[in-house]
Order: C-alpha cells, then sequence, then structure tokens
C-alpha cells in the first residue's frame, strides 16, 4: 500500500519568490498520494493569506488554517500537525524547496521496510536564484554524531503516529525545535532509514541558519538543551559542551565505574629520529604514557620480538617500574598475533592497542575514550592521529573510494564536511595504531586477523565489529602522535589484498559513515 | 593425613612451601594453557566468521563476474557488428576507388583523344578558316 504524506508547512511572511518555489516543488511531485497542511502564523503580509486562500480553493489536498494571533514556528507546526491524516509527516519550511521525486522516493523505501518509522535524506542549499551549493553527503544513521548536531535536518519523514506519541513540537525549543523532535523520535525506535539522495534544497536566505548557524544563538542554546534532555531521558550521566566557535556539541559522559585498561604495545624496540632527538620508540611511547595519563588504573603490556635489545627492555622497566609487563613473542612477525598474545595475557575488560610509534598528548585520553566505551553497543574508540609535523595522519578510516586514513596530512585547523573534524561520530574503522578495545566484542568477532600480518587487520577487525551490529567510533577531543610507519614499513602484501576484498566485497570502497571523496 | 596426630612445625613448612611451589608452578601452566586456548579461540573464531563472509560475499563475486562475463560477451557482439559493417564499408569504398580508377583511365584517354584532334592538320585548317569569324564575333562583343 502507497503511504499518504502530510506535508507540515508552518507560514510566516516568506519570501514571496521562494515561496512561490516551493508550491512549485510540492506540485512537482511525481508522487501524487500527498496532503499539504498549511498554517499561517498570522502573516503581515496580504498576499500570503491570499495565496494561502486560492491554493485551497485550487487543490482539496490542501488545507490551510490561518492562526487568530502570532504563536512562532513551534504553535504553527503543532497546528499543522494537528490537520495531519496521512501516515507519514513531511517537514518543509516556507521558502525551501522538495526535489521532484523526494516523495516517491521516501515511499520506495518505505516499500522495502514497511515498519520504518523515521527517514532522512540529504539535502543541499540554494540560493535566491536557484543555484545549488553546499550538498551535504550525509552518513548511515549515526546517533553519536546527532549529539554534536542535528545533521539528519531536512528532509526528515516521520511517522505521524511516533510524532504525536513523542508530544510533537516543544515550547521551550525555539530555533532547534526538529532537532528536539527528532532526538524524541529515535529514543522511541531503531526502525530508522537514510535515504543518500538529496532530496531537500534549503533555501539561504539572510538571517537563515543554512548561511550560518551561528545566525541564531538562540537556537544554539535550544540545540544545547536538547541534547541535554535527551541524555537525561536514556540515563546517560553526562554534560554538553559547545565546540566553539562552530554550531556544535560536545557530549562529556562521565564515567560510572574506573576499569582496568590494558595497554598493549607490540615492539622489536625501533629507534628513530623523532624531534630531531634519537629516541627508542616503544621507550618513548611508554614514557609518554607514565607521564600524561591520569587515569589510574592501567597496565602496559609490551608484546616484545625476542630480538629485542635487552638494554631497552630494562629501560622500560625503569621508566615504568610498576605498570609494566613483558611479554616475549618468538615467533616471525605477524602484528596481530603480537597483539592477540597481548590481549590474552591480560583479563581487563576494556583494552588499548597501540603502536609503540606513538606518543600520548591529551592527558585524559583513556578516560574519553573509556566514556564512549560505556554504551554497550561501541566497540572500538579511535582518536585523532598527528603526525611529527602536527598535521592529521589519521582522522578514523574512510572506504570512499578505497581504505584510507581519513584526512590524512590535512591541517589540525580545518573543520571539515560539515564539521567532521570536530566531532565525535561513528565510522567505519578505526586505525589499529592506537584503538580501544571492548574485550568482549574482541573475542566474539575472533580478534585480529592472524591472516593479515601487516595491513587491513584493522579494517578487516572494524568490518567484523560492525557486521555484528556493533559502532565504532572516533573522537576528536583525544589526540595522540603517531610517527606513522617509523617502526615497520608500510605496505601490504597482494595477498592481503585480494583476502580482504573476498571477505568484504565491495564495501571496502564504499562507506556508508563518510561518504565524502 | 589424620589431622588429630601431633605435627612438628619444623617437618611440615618445607613441604607446605614446597606444595605451593609446585601449585604455582601447575597455575603457571594452566594459565599458559589457557591463553593457548584463548588463542585458538581467537583464530577459530576469526576464521569462521571470515569463511562466513567470503561465503556469503562469493554470490555476489559470482554475479559480478557473470554480469562482467555478459558485459564483455554484450561488448563483443557490439565489436563483431561494427567490424562487419567496417568491412562492408571499407568493400564500398574499395569498389568506389576501382570505378574511380577505371573513370581516371577513360577520362585520360579522352583527353589524348582531345590532344591527338588538336594537334591534327585537318584542326589546324579549320582553326585558321574560322580565325575572321571569331575576330568579327569579338568585335560585336
Amino acid at each position: 500500500m502507497r503511504p499518504q504524506f502530510s506535508i507540515i508547512t508552518p507560514v510566516f511572511n516568506p519570501p514571496h519568490g521562494a515561496f512561490e518555489q516551493c508550491i512549485k516543488s510540492v506540485y512537482a511531485q511525481t508522487n501524487k498520494n500527498w496532503q499539504w497542511c498549511l498554517v499561517d502564523d498570522k502573516s503581515t503580509d496580504e498576499y500570503v493569506a491570499t495565496r494561502l486562500k486560492q491554493l485551497q480553493v485550487l487543490d482539496k489536498r490542501i488545507v490551510v488554517y490561518f492562526r487568530s494571533e502570532n504563536g512562532g514556528i513551534i504553535e504553527a507546526s503543532n497546528d499543522a500537525l494537528s490537520l495531519a491524516t496521512g501516515e507519514f509527516v513531511v517537514l518543509l519550511d516556507n521558502d525551501d524547496e522538495l526535489h521532484t521525486d523526494a516523495l516517491a522516493d521516501v515511499a520506495a523505501r518505505i516499500e522495502l521496510d514497511p515498519k520504518i518509522d523515521y527517514i532522512y535524506t540529504d539535502e543541499d542549499k540554494i540560493t535566491v536564484d536557484g543555484e545549488h551549493y553546499d550538498e551535504f553527503k550525509k552518513p548511515k544513521w549515526s546517533p553519536e554524531r546527532l549529539l554534536a548536531h542535528n545533521y539528519c535536518s531536512h528532509l526528515s519523514v516521520i511517522r505521524r503516529e511516533l510524532v504525536n506519541a513523542v508530544g510533537r513540537f516543544r515550547r521551550g525549543f525555539e530555533g532547534s525545535q526538529d532537532y528536539d523532535l527528532i532526538l524524541r523520535v529515535v529514543e522511541k525506535t531503531s526502525r530508522i532509514a537514510h535515504i543518500p539522495k538529496v532530496l531537500y534544497h534549503w533555501r539561504s536566505v539572510p538571517g537563515s541558519v543554512s548561511i550560518a548557524a551561528n545566525e541564531k544563538p538562540y537556537a544554539l542554546i535550544s540545540a544545547t538543551k536538547a541534547v541535554t534532555e535527551h541524555l537525561q531521558r536514556k540515563n546517560i550521566d553526562a554534560e554538553v559542551e559547545e565546540v566553539k566557535p562552530y554550531a556544535l556539541s560536545r557530549v562529556k559522559r562521565r564515567l560510572k565505574q574506573s576499569p582496568r585498561i590494558s595497554i598493549i604495545i607490540p615492539t622489536c624496540g625501533t629507534k628513530k629520529s623523532l624531534f630531531g632527538v634519537d629516541t627508542c620508540l616503544v621507550v618513548n611511547a611508554v614514557e609518554s604514557i607514565e607521564r600524561k595519563t591520569s587515569y589510574k588504573n592501567y597496565e602496559i603490556i609490551v608484546v616484545a620480538d625476542a630480538h629485542t635489545p635487552p638494554e631497552i627492555l630494562s629501560e622500560l622497566q625503569r621508566v615504568s617500574p610498576l605498570n609494566l609487563r613483558i611479554v616475549n613473542y618468538e615467533k616471525e612477525f605477524n602484528f596481530s598475533d603480537k597483539c592477540n598474545l597481548g590481549v590474552v595475557t591480560s583479563d581487563a575488560p576494556f583494552f588499548m592497542l597501540l603502536n609503540d610509534d606513538t606518543e600520548v598528548i591529551s592527558e585524559d585520553w583513556l578516560e574519553v575514550m573509556l566514556s564512549y566505551l560505556q554504551e554497550p553497543d561501541v566497540a572500538a574508540v579511535g582518536p585523532m592521529l598527528l603526525l611529527e609535523d602536527g598535521r592529521i595522519q589519521s582522522a578514523g578510516h574512510s572506504h570512499t573510494p578505497y581504505p584510507h586514513n581519513f584526512y590524512n596530512g590535512r591541517s589540525i585547523d580545518e573543520l571539515g564536511e560539515l564539521g567532521i573534524l570536530k566531532v565525535a561520530r561513528e565510522c567505519a574503522g578505526v586505525t589499529g595504531a592506537c584503538m580501544m578495545v571492548r574485550r568482549n566484542a574482541y573475542f566474539e568477532v575472533g580478534g585480529l586477523s592472524k591472516s593479515f600480518p601487516l595491513s587491513f587487520n584493522d579494517v578487516d577487525l572494524s568490518f567484523k565489529f560492525l557486521d555484528r551490529g556493533y559502532r565504532i567510533i572516533w573522537t576528536p577531543f583525544v589526540r595522540l602522535f603517531h610517527f606513522e610507519t617509523a617502526s615497520r614499513p608500510n605496505f601490504s602484501t597482494q595477498k592481503e589484498v585480494e583476502l580482504v576484498t573476498n571477505r568484504w566485497g565491495n564495501r571496502i570502497y564504499s562507506d556508508e559513515y563518510c561518504r565524502i571523496e | 593425613m589424620d589431622s588429630n596426630l601431633p605435627v612438628s612445625p619444623e617437618t611440615t613448612q618445607p613441604d607446605v612451601a614446597l606444595e605451593l611451589a609446585q601449585v604455582k608452578h601447575e597455575l603457571e601452566l594452566a594459565e599458559g594453557k589457557i591463553m593457548q586456548l584463548e588463542l585458538a579461540l581467537l583464530q577459530s573464531r576469526d576464521f569462521a566468521i571470515g569463511a562466513a563472509a567470503e561465503a556469503s560475499e562469493a554470490p555476489l563475486i559470482r554475479a559480478k563476474y557473470h554480469a562482467m562475463y555478459v558485459e564483455s560477451e554484450r561488448q563483443l557482439g557490439d565489436a563483431n557488428e561494427h567490424n562487419k559493417s567496417h568491412l562492408a564499408h571499407i568493400a564500398r569504398l574499395e569498389q568506389a576507388l576501382a570505378d574511380l580508377l577505371k573513370i581516371d583511365k577513360a577520362n585520360k584517354e579522352l583527353r589524348t583523344q582531345i590532344e591527338n584532334l588538336k594537334s591534327s592538320a585537318s584542326w589546324r585548317v579549320g582553326r585558321a578558316l574560322m580565325l575572321p569569324i571569331r575576330i568579327i564575333k569579338r568585335i560585336v562583343k
């Protein structure tokens, strides 16, 4: 059965041209099974009332209500919801446009999964002259990212029953009322879908949030309030901070407990010049952990090759006399096997896989990464890794158009597409150079695969986690140096390439979490 | 051992220490075995998951290669058709060229005949006879 859509549009003194384009875009829908609920919020422009009356007379599918007093967008939107009779509500602002196939594509998606409750799509911006720009290629459903900003936004199509069940739009969230609604909706359902196609064109007019999120500071305050209340309803003990100067939020979860964390460092005792000083990498890494780490309950397990110089092992004992254990690895080099050996040596519920060519920068690195793992469906967390010169080494993995370290070589000061470098978010994987992992999940998926002795072991592990429904989080709020490939060559064997392709097929060339090339 | 019997502390202590050392050793061995088993468990789970992933990918890969095969067959068919068309076109061009050569040859023969005619005595006499008429014609023009 084809679902009926109720398009919800509060109207208040829209620019004439933009409103006409909005009307045109609704009439141009290839799917005709819609109802359009327009509520005039006591516009002062006479043209609005005239045009709305005209529309109502011309088309039976159009329902118009004229408010007797101006009540603001929330009241007007709720009045429009009261007029709605369709199975799904479609949120459309009075100066924006729908893509011709918007309703048809949403209907097709619902047909695939009739139980779906919430659908969001990609969007772009459109100038007053009709020029399209700033296409937002959104990720698949990413609840962590939604805490940082309303990335779902337009176009949002929600089952009407659910909108009513959560109490519709709420006063007190002016400017972020749709964000608040979406947060309450996603608390009640997991049947959420994303259509990776631009089906909504957001008009950029002066004063609109589409031009700059800072245009409406009250919207940011409302957004913070919406996220705070969302976390409270979910019993997540956290505080919400603004990520200045961007219109983004950071959720700081407080730790409920301080479980033991094993930091597992495979090494062969390589030396390299770092910052102009001849340095033993593993000693530097351990020393930085001991010097910087504010979290108390951790141990360091160094898995050392048989040929690691004994003086380096002695130096490690000196640098970390209380927290260090050394495990000997006496087989042929296999990164995965070495890590697995470290893991089985520990019984900690969480562990950190850490390359020896790293150096801790953030003092609270363990607390922050652990805080995400308090969510039971998060299997792994990765930080922002920096090269020696301060550029980005890895901002998580991206598989678009092939597996690589996202934003490698770019400046740390970049915001990234729609703030992607400034928010904690779900991703397709994080590098094994620094990855905090939940022990249970690691054992559930068989850990790092010995079939990948050099490369792709982290890519493979990430896919195994995702395949079992776990989430992987990347956070910009933890930083470490990663003196990439300082301790071993950076190449993959043909066998590894074939194996990862055979296992995961086209998925390694297309990333639903990060579609930016 | 009968617990009611009197026990001398001097004789028991080394026994207990020995027993403790033995238990410790056994514990270490057991821990080592557990680690080996855990490693084996990781490997076998990875193998199973990897094999399942490969198995689920296999039909897709097969379908992909089949689609590529079908596409290649189609392209080959198209190429053969194009080839045939090209060959026919070449044949037509060759025929046209042969025809042109024939015409050219005939032209050359005619040109020779004309040259021969113009260099004949009767042609020259005729031209001489017609000279006054040509002059009058020019004057009239």
